[in-house]
């Protein structure tokens, strides 16, 4: 990755003091920072603050084509932020607070937003690589959502993405969500997402396809009998895959029998909460290495949930599984 | 989404532009000096912070000089105004201008908003604002060209009120 395909994450850097900057308002947080550890006074802070807020005039002027000078606060603060959006994503991509701050003070709010938008095209650039790796990684059969989302949500969004005055917007949606959900928006929003739905499907694509189908038709099906919409498929995988290295360890299975889910209840019945979590995150680090901090994320918040399942016999209900007789990890 | 304006909008920021706004006005007293109307630091200041809350009664925002500078140039070579009542024709005439931009939801241009005040003040008008204000062409204008909320309905309602 480059480093404006970098951008959207979060960086190490200290700045002023080593205090930590808010990606998510970053000219505004650098501002804020450099006033605060004494770098600018109030005076400066206010004609930065001026300068950028100038922008502005610039921005409507292009969004209406020179029709009008003022709009609606509702409009311009929705300027404001496409405009903030952009001289952000532009800031971040420098990877040095320092240096961005030096840029936001020397450079025009001209040059400022039009690099932005520079950098917007690159992270678009990047959705469509990601993309086309996730269609290339796509879970077998999939769910409506899911497939949806893949071939439908992303291109929507990207007829619809409008850096300039709208940078900032989600104008769709995908509908399937991953485990974690990103919390940024704009494009940042998709990059992220689609980068999440990659460690999800590459971890999928570690295990038999068959097996794989198998659990997504278990999910799809319980779904329908709960007259619900199928969630996220690679979720119930992952508590699968951690239950059959509990079980086995080593063996890199995901298709359990319903007698496997009996067994893993009862053994794990036999220890407390806390050991039950450390020997579940034990079973975790079996499991492949790949975006090992994503899963480890998705299954810490997995955690409790199999505890308490297990304490009241209500395992089944989380994972897939053959029915008796079917077949199973135990029987592989 | 962040109300990323209330970060801007301070009263020091406001000082500031309003500042910037009189400046620029007071730039156009060559212009105006050519029909005998002298614009003073303190008119130009004056109407300035006029604008200002012209624009947040209509919950508007205009960054830079904007329209004023626009509709000083224009109406100062009419024969209706003169030393004594331009600076408060000109106070009068942002408050029509920014109705007009905000009733019809921006549709129509600056330009446009302009040459219709100029036309209706004018004719029909005679040079009163408050006769431009409340005519029917007015009214007609905005809800011509905008939402449909109907000035003319509203308008009513203040007078009854005022009757009652």
């Amino acid at each position: 990755m480059n480093e404006i395909q970098q951008f959207g994450m979060r960086p190490d850097e200290k700045i002023f003091d080593g205090v930590r900057i808010n990606y998510s308002e970053y000219a505004l947080s650098l501002i804020r920072e450099a006033t605060k550890s004494g770098y600018i006074d109030d005076a400066e802070e206010a004609e930065l603050k001026n300068k950028i807020f100038n922008g502005l005039a610039m921005v409507i002027d292009e969004y209406t084509e020179g029709k009008s000078t003022s709009v609606s606060n509702e409009k311009a603060n929705d300027l404001l932020s496409s405009y903030l959006y952009n001289i952000d994503a532009y800031l971040i991509s420098l990877k040095d607070p320092m240096k961005a701050f030096c840029e936001l003070r020397d450079k025009t709010v001209t040059y400022l937003y039009d690099e932005g938008g520079v950098a917007l095209k690159h992270v678009m650039t990047d959705c469509t690589a990601l993309l086309f790796m996730n269609k290339k990684n796509r879970l077998p059969g999939g769910s409506e959502l899911y497939n949806r989302a893949l071939d439908e949500d992303i291109r929507a969004f990207t007829r619809a993405y409008n850096i300039r005055f709208g940078a900032h917007r989600n104008p769709v949606v995908p509908r399937y969500k991953t485990a974690l959900s990103p919390r940024s928006s704009g494009v940042v929003r998709i990059k992220k997402y689609l980068t999440n739905l990659l460690a999800e499907n590459l971890f999928c694509r570690c295990y038999d396809s068959d097996e794989v189908k198998t659990v997504i038709a278990f999910e799809v099906l319980r779904a329908q009998d709960m007259e619900s919409a199928v969630g996220n498929l690679y979720v119930p995988l992952l508590r699968c895959a951690v239950i059959c290295q509990f079980l086995m360890p080593g063996v890199p299975h995901v298709l359990l029998s319903e007698d496997d889910v009996i067994n893993a209840e009862g053994l794990l019945d036999e220890y407390s909460p806390d050991e039950m979590k450390t020997v579940l995150m034990a079973a975790f680090t079996r499991l492949p290495e790949e975006n090992r901090e994503y899963h480890k994320k998705v299954f810490e918040n997995e955690v409790s949930g199999i505890i308490h399942a297990v304490k009241f016999k209500t395992l089944r209900t989380l994972l897939a599984y053959l029915p008796k007789n079917a077949g199973g990890a135990a029987n592989n | 989404m962040p109300n990323y304006l209330a970060v801007f909008q301070n009263n020091m920021l406001a000082t500031a532009q309003n500042r910037y706004v009189a400046k620029e006005l007071m730039e156009l007293s060559d212009k105006t000096e050519e029909y005998g109307i002298v614009l003073s630091g303190r008119d130009c200041q004056e109407i300035a912070e006029f604008r200002a809350a012209a624009l947040a009664e209509n919950e508007r925002i205009e960054v830079g000089v904007g329209a004023v500078k626009r509709i000083i140039e224009e109406f100062c070579d009419s024969g209706y105004v003169n030393q004594n009542n331009f600076k408060e024709t000109v106070e009068g005439l942002l408050e029509c201008f920014y109705t007009i931009k905000s009733e019809t939801d921006d549709k129509v241009s600056d330009d446009e908003a302009i040459e219709f005040l100029k036309y209706l003040f004018e004719t029909e008008a005679g040079g009163d604002i408050n006769k431009l204000y409340d005519s029917e062409a007015f009214d007609i204008f905005i809800n011509g060209q905008g939402n449909g909320r109907s000035v003319r309905t509203e308008k009513n309602g203040k007078d009854r009120e005022q009757e009652l």
